[in-house]
């Protein structure tokens, strides 16, 4: 206690020492850095040291809204910040200009301003519905403080949680508490994390580890990234939150390879937490020892699977191993080991902080607490979102995505990664709880939601997620390795519109046989099929009895037919423009479509609305199959 | 073993406690299919074929996963576990290049018939090598697949037309062909290679449905440390590893299990058999899980056994010249001359890789019929040397551990030679030791080898200055109080002696002499003397210089310090070089390998002239001799001197035991029918017995050899052929129920009291005189495997003699400006010889290394003082020399 406060006071005489000058924050998350965020961040830091402005620049992370990055946040002294978006590098030195020299509030340009009472027209966060939905735990510091400063998270009540841990509570305490506010794990499972730390507690082998998984594979989930690129500090103290209750002294993040900036703020965070004595010998000056170690993934999307990423932090070829002994018997190198995800370590320390009644006061009667969504695919705003568990579908699209774009419709939505599934459009107002996901036979995963719309064929989905799968089958078990190719062979016929019936009922035996393989990933893989046929079997039986795609999207059933009236001139130079694999020239003075380069991705279909249309081809399946003897 | 009882389909059985469900019901004869699991290898669990249902569990768990427990109710055969089995089967049917084994037809064209379809021949079982030898195909079958229609066709149109990915055929290893479009990912070799060898010649690669398995780096097997072992052959379970040689040739038509005829580790061979010839090699499965072993010598080596220059009757010197005759013809001849010699006119040299039965007759022979004790092991120089302090100081001259324990030992002193090049199987056990289960290596060693890659320690020290470093070490332990006291008090003595005489070798004067740092001696030490004791390895390497007994009396004294001996894993570990040095030993053999004396000569199943260091003696020795008899299955060099040559059988075509160097008596079956007439030296003896009137020798057969042996010799005293059987024993086996001793002084010490050796350690071997700046260092090169040393030197599977004679450190060689390859002359104090240099920078600064091929006659390849160098039979000399090129 007494050295953090002590460590508390520091930081705040190195804060009154930066104050009174104005504040100029640029998010720098992987996202708006391909928005051009750094080339802003330079812009404003050229702006004020040319132009002498007197105000601090520096950087934070995301808040969430990805589709209006770059964010560029300002905090004039003694006002709440403002945050502005789609600044890019040439706009930035204005508004820096215009806000901080001349006071002119730029209000049409800002997205809002934090705290409860907006200013000059300026609509407070809080009263923006897109912010209404949400219930910002662990996104709170995230888009708001400098993610490389330790200095910033400790101000806003970073480590309180640790502290009280390692001052007033006992390891059973802590186990006590997080089964009693029920924190389940975020990866995906739901496993109490609580009983998993208890597990690792009572195992008697030493030494222990606490290994976090940050090895997010599945397309279209970026919510792990968003808390270690904006927030690392949490997930640290959550880790080292879970070494002191289990009795581990040491502690590793596995972050794939595809995060480098992750990768970079989780170790500046280490360091920073280690000068500080958050971290090593003797953790703010108790007996406790306990360090981190980022590990980078190689690229396997099945070492997310716990057992997997315990074989690859050890350098052994990134395979699930056998259970038993599970990781809490025989992890990383062979001792006890725990292995969550970094959701569930982020949310150790609020609810030390806060107490079990701040988690478990929401969400619903079998899960609590809030959960992060990434949003993305056929919708307006793609973004990161922390609502209630048991928030229904529906909020997620209309309110955080801004719905789907004009003219189109909803068909389905891709959770779950590829071993979940795709779920119809009339579960939208079903509520976001892994309950009721599980009883229809398919999961909620880890947090991604891919939006689907009308153009988009189930089918095609389907296949492409099953070869996912297969190309990331570890190769040890026949029925997973195998099994997933013989997937792949048949849902590529359909797409194709060469399967025959009985390729049906093959699939579902082969569902049946994958079961016995020996991780997730094997028995999953035919999850993505079984819940799509179960919800749009008409479309596959449009593919297999009909061979046509009513989607319009399988390459070999469809084809882009020109309107030689419309597409000529200008109309035409426009297409061949627009095509981005150069599919299209211009012959006879019209628009032409060379059907082998044509990738159906549709993009002609908007540029000239009339000049492209889409029409089904017929297929001449053969009677049984491709297939024949040599 | 701690049993369970279990119900099997129905059935009850007392099983093992914990081990692999699959196997456990295996042992009880319940097969359940499976192609990734193999005894002996950790559980990969990757083919999902042997799944079962057990009562009480949830869906259908792999029997390799699931350990044994009380009151297991298990199902093997239930529709859902046969489906489940089927599903998987077609799966890997489906991604594998065959159309038979799935096929409705098979039952009437067979699985090796022509074929009643259009199925392309290159798909087909019958023109597959491992046809009718496969466990693919027999798993295939038990599950009757080709009753199932087949699930999953794949897309593939042709496995070897240009839509398939295929991987060519690895051809370029001598011994073992790589061709894995067949396999089907069981992971067995990876896993064979890295458990029981110790190497990691085969990984896994790529990943979903490129994973695939291939040789480390995709490179050629003797490119990532292959020794041609053959493990990975032994446990495919397709066409994709297989022997080169015997890839073509079928399956066997019964197989034999004997014990290797090479070196002292005594490795069990499985022989597979084809019209009485041998066809190839394997290892054994697995006995009582230890794995499977032999090294490619035994595995490529035994085909000499059928080589056209085999001796096929007597011969008789008649006019100069040998002539065929017949046995009684020869017989006849040699007893009227022996007759002439008794009483102590008879000199007789046996080959150390004669079976005990052998030996024994032999010595009965010469002893009794003849009254004679000159009688001696032929043989590497010193190996008798390796024990002979054993014997003086414990009482027992042999090692005093198991060899299988050494892969568990915690703590391994290593001296001596490449172990793993000269007693391979014995080498891979501490090799897994270092590797895997955290055992701490420490080498002394000349030489960089494979061993010293894996040591902890490598003690560099100059050669002949083994006492040296060893007295440095107990030194170490002496001054630091890391002795067993209290063992030493109660058990031994002599100690004081020893403590005085290493009291001036302190780690720093030890370092002078040897080169080895001070603080290696002391790190190295300190290891060795914790509490539960050390494993001392050691091989003929320390024992062919002078002052040999010197260093293993050390070693021996070391032992008792450290308070190692009678712990599973520690202990003293001579490591014999022949398959049955020990067994001659056992049986009362004390010669010391020299020429032995008598006016008549019996040289058996060795060819002294050949392999001999000291080959002018011999032949002098020979020339000498007014009657010189020899038994050998080649007519050698010593044989054609000889006045008789009596047609020797060699170890595949009689019964007999050996002894290996863990004190296992196993047995050597006859595999082949004799050869001609050749008879076992047994029959040999008991014709020319019966012939001098002698009832002495009548020997009938090897059994009833055996049980004289075990009247005769204490120690063999409980053991028979039925108790050899299965797995030998390790003497001693005083009685019937024993059941032998894998670790001798388990039991404590007892009486008499054990002692330790006095040893005087060598003065500073540096060469003192400017003008001869380096250390000459000769040393013997290995495979003289004796009587097979003919047929060896023509069969292309033993090891290639690619290293070359003269080797000098690179850094040196700058020093004399001498280049790779240079054409130079070697002078010493006595004189000079010329040889070709190579540089190696596996040696200490300032050595330079001879090797003197056994085949080869020194003379030819080198001029000079190279014979005073190594004269008589003293062991190898240490020389100062100097070397610059020939002009």
């Amino acid at each position: 206690m007494e050295s953090f406060l002590r460590l508390l006071e520091e930081v705040e005489g190195r804060r009154t020492a930066a104050a009174g000058r104005a504040l100029i924050q640029v998010g720098i998350g992987s996202c708006s850095m391909l928005a051009g965020a750094v080339q802003t961040l330079d812009a404003a830091r050229q702006v004020v040291a040319t132009e002498s402005i007197g105000a601090n620049v520096s950087i934070t992370g995301c808040n969430g809204m990805c589709w209006a990055e770059p964010l560029v946040v300002i905090t004039r002294p003694g006002e709440a910040p403002v945050t502005y978006g789609q600044v890019d590098a040439s706009q930035v030195a204005q508004l820096i200009r215009d806000v901080v020299v001349r006071g002119d509030r730029r209000a049409g340009q800002a997205l809002g301003v934090e705290g409860a009472a907006g200013f000059d027209g300026i609509v407070p966060f809080s009263q923006q519905p897109f912010f209404q939905v949400q219930r910002r735990n662990l996104l709170a510091r995230c888009g708001v403080i400098d993610p490389e400063s330790v200095d910033e998270y400790l101000l806003k009540d970073g480590y309180a949680g640790l502290d009280r841990a390692l001052t007033s509570m006992t390891p059973e305490d802590i186990v006590k508490e997080l089964m009693d506010a029920n924190l389940t794990g975020r990866g995906g499972a739901n496993f109490p994390a609580g009983r998993k730390w208890d597990f690792l507690r009572t195992a008697r082998a030493t030494p222990k580890y606490m290994v976090c998984n940050a090895d997010e594979g599945d397309p279209g989930a970026f919510v792990n990234r968003i808390l270690l690129e904006s927030d690392p500090h949490q997930v640290i103290e959550g880790m080292a939150i879970g070494g002191y209750t289990a009795g581990a002294e040491m502690g590793f993040i596995y972050i794939r390879d595809e995060y480098p900036l992750a990768v970079e703020r989780a170790r500046k965070a280490i360091d920073q937490a280690r000068q500080a004595g958050l971290l090593g010998q003797h953790v703010l000056g108790s007996d406790f020892n306990f360090d981190i170690q980022v590990v980078r993934g190689a690229g396997a999307y099945v070492c997310g699977e716990e057992t997997g990423l315990i074989a690859s932090i050890q350098d052994y070829r990134g395979m699930p191993r056998i259970k038993p002994p599970f990781p809490a018997q025989s992890g990383v190198f062979f001792k006890p080991t725990n292995v969550n995800n970094v959701e569930t370590y982020a949310y150790a320390p609020g609810i030390l902080r806060n107490g079990v009644e701040w988690f478990s006061s929401v969400g619903t009667e079998r899960n609590k607490g809030t959960k992060l969504f990434s949003l993305s695919g056929r919708i307006n705003r793609v973004c990161i979102v922390e609502v209630d568990i048991g928030t229904p579908m529906r909020t997620l699209l209309e309110v955080c995505a801004g719905g789907i774009p004009e003219g189109h419709t909803l068909k389905g939505v891709q959770q779950g990664g590829p071993l979940g599934g795709v779920v119809p459009a009339d579960w939208l107002d079903t509520a976001m709880d892994p309950a009721n996901f599980n009883a229809e036979g398919t999961i909620m995963g880890s947090g991604g939601l891919i939006f689907l719309d009308e153009r988009d064929c189930i089918v095609d989905i389907c296949h492409w997620l099953t070869t996912f799968d297969q190309d990331e089958s570890c190769g040890r078990c026949t029925t997973c390795r195998i099994g997933s190719m013989r997937m792949v062979d048949i849902l590529g016929r359909m797409t194709r519109g060469t399967a025959a019936a009985v390729d049906l009922q093959i699939l579902q035996h082969l569902e049946g046989v994958m079961q016995n393989a020996n991780c997730v990933h094997g028995q999953f893989t035919p999850k993505p099929f079984n819940a799509a046929y179960k919800w749009f079997k008409t479309e596959f039986d449009a593919h297999v009895f009909e061979h046509r795609c009513p989607s319009g999207a399988c390459r070999a059933m469809t084809e882009y037919v020109v309107d030689p009236a419309v597409a000529t001139g200008a109309a035409a130079e426009a297409l061949v423009a627009a095509c981005p694999v150069r599919a299209i020239e211009v012959r006879s003075e019209a628009a032409y479509i060379l059907d082998e380069k044509c990738v159906r991705c549709g993009l002609c279909l908007v540029v000239v609305p009339g000049a492209v249309s889409v029409r089904s081809k017929a297929v001449f399946a053969p009677a049984q199959r491709e297939v024949r003897y040599s | 073993m701690e049993t369970v009882t279990i119900t099997i389909d129905g059935e009850q059985y007392q099983v093992e406690r914990g081990i692999p469900l699959v196997l456990a019901a295996e042992r009880a004869g319940v097969r359940i299919p499976h192609l990734c699991f193999h005894e002996g290898l950790s559980v990969f669990a990757g083919c999902r074929l042997c799944v079962v249902q057990i009562d009480g569990a949830r869906g259908l768990p792999t029997s390799c996963t699931t350990p044994t427990a009380d009151g297991q109710v298990v199902w093997t055969k239930t529709p859902e576990v046969l489906d489940m089995q089927r599903g998987v089967m077609s799966l890997i049917l489906a991604d594998h290049p065959d159309r038979c084994l799935s096929c409705h037809r098979q039952e009437h064209c067979g699985i090796d018939g022509i074929c009643l379809r259009d199925a392309v021949v290159t798909y087909r079982c019958l023109t597959c090598a491992k046809n009718k030898r496969c466990e693919f195909q027999s798993t295939s079958e038990e599950l009757e697949m080709h009753k199932y229609p087949m699930r999953y066709y794949q897309e593939r149109h042709s496995w070897y037309g240009p839509d398939h990915q295929e991987r060519a055929v690895g051809r370029s290893n001598p011994f073992i062909e790589l061709d894995f479009n067949e396999c089907i990912l069981c992971a067995r070799c990876v896993r064979a290679c890295d458990e029981v060898r110790g190497l990691s010649c085969y990984e896994l690669t790529y990943k979903g449905p490129d994973s695939r398995i291939d040789t480390s780096f995709g490179l050629p097997l003797q490119a990532v440390g292959c020794d041609g072992c053959g493990a990975c052959v032994d446990v495919c379970p397709v066409a994709c590893i297989l022997d080169k040689p015997s890839k073509w040739q079928g399956p066997a038509q019964r197989t034999v299990t004997t014990t290797c005829p090479f070196c002292g580790d005594g490795c069990q061979l499985v022989v597979e058999l084809q019209q009485e010839r041998i066809l190839r090699v394997g290892g054994v499965k697995a006995v009582e899980g230890v794995p499977m072993v032999t090294c490619s010598r035994g595995r490529n080596g035994l085909g000499y056994v059928h080589d056209a220059r085999r001796l096929t009757q007597p011969l008789v010197r008649r006019d100069g010249r040998l002539q065929p005759a017949s046995w009684d013809e020869a017989a006849a001849l040699v007893a009227s001359r022996f007759a002439g010699y008794r009483n102590g006119g008879l000199g007789a040299a046996i080959s150390p890789q004669l079976t005990n039965e052998e030996s024994y007759a032999v010595q009965k022979f010469v002893r009794t019929v003849m009254e004679s004790e000159n009688i001696s092991v032929t043989g590497i120089e010193g190996d008798r040397a390796l024990v002979a302090p054993l014997e003086a100081a414990l009482g027992v001259g042999a090692g005093t551990g198991s060899l299988e324990d050494l892969a568990a030992a915690k703590r391994i002193f290593m001296m001596g030679s490449d172990i793993v090049s000269t007693n391979a199987v014995a080498g891979w056990q501490i090799r897994r030791a270092a590797r895997m289960n955290g055992g701490r290596l420490i080498v002394a060693s000349p030489r960089a080898n494979e061993m010293t890659k894996w040591a902890e320690t490598w003690l560099q020290y100059r050669p002949g200055t083994e006492t040296a470093l060893l007295a440095g070490l107990l030194n170490v332990m002496v001054t630091e109080s890391l002795v067993n006291a209290e063992l030493i008090e109660a058990n031994c003595e002599g100690y004081d002696a020893v403590q005085a005489a290493v009291a001036g070798f302190d780690p720093e004067r030890s370092a002078a002499i040897t080169g080895v740092a001070a603080e290696d001696i002391r790190r190295a030490a300190r290891t060795l003397a914790t509490a539960g004791g050390a494993a001392f390895v050691y091989d003929a390497g320390i024992t062919q210089h002078t002052g040999a007994t010197g260093a293993v009396a050390a070693l021996v004294n070391l032992a008792l310090a450290t308070g190692s001996l009678g712990a599973a894993g520690a202990g003293l570990f001579p490591l014999r070089d022949s398959s049955n040095q020990q067994g001659a030993e056992d049986l009362g053999y004390r010669g010391h390998g020299g020429v032995p004396a008598g006016r008549a000569l019996l040289i058996a199943g060795s060819d002294p002239l050949a392999t001999e260091l000291d080959r002018t003696g011999w032949a002098a020795a020979v020339r000498a001799a007014e009657f010189v008899v020899v038994f050998d299955s080649f007519l050698t060099a010593t044989a054609a001197e000889a006045d008789v040559v009596l047609p020797l059988s060699s170890f595949a075509e009689q019964d007999g035991t050996r002894t290996n160097s863990e004190r296992r008596v196993q047995r050597s079956r006859a595999i082949i029918p004799p050869v001609g007439e050749s008879r076992p030296l047994w029959a040999g003896f008991a014709a020319i017995a019966s012939a001098m009137d002698s009832k002495e020798c009548e020997f009938f057969d090897a059994g009833s050899i055996f049980d004289e042996i075990t009247r005769s010799v204490p120690s063999y005293g409980g053991l028979s052929y039925e108790r050899l059987e299965e797995r030998g024993i390790q003497w001693p086996c005083p009685e019937g129920h024993h059941p032998g001793t894998a670790t001798l002084f388990a039991e404590g010490f007892g009486s008499p009291r054990v002692r330790f050796l006095p040893v005087a350690a060598p003065d500073d071997l540096r060469p003192d005189d400017a003008s001869f700046p380096l250390l000459l260092a000769a040393g013997l090169a290995r495979v003289p495997y004796h009587r097979e040393v003919l047929a060896a030197r023509e069969d292309a599977s033993t090891r290639a003699w690619d290293e070359e004679l003269l080797t000098l450190r690179p850094d040196d060689a700058l020093r004399f400006d001498l280049a790779d390859g240079e054409p130079v002359t070697v002078e010493t104090p006595t004189g000079s010889f010329k040889a070709k240099l190579a540089l190696d920078d596996s040696g200490p600064s300032g050595v330079l290394f001879l090797r003197i091929p056994v085949l080869a006659d020194p003379s030819v390849l080198l001029s000079g003082p190279l014979a005073e160098l190594l004269d008589a039979a003293a062991g190898l000399r240490l020389s100062p020399a100097v070397v610059r090129p020939t002009r």
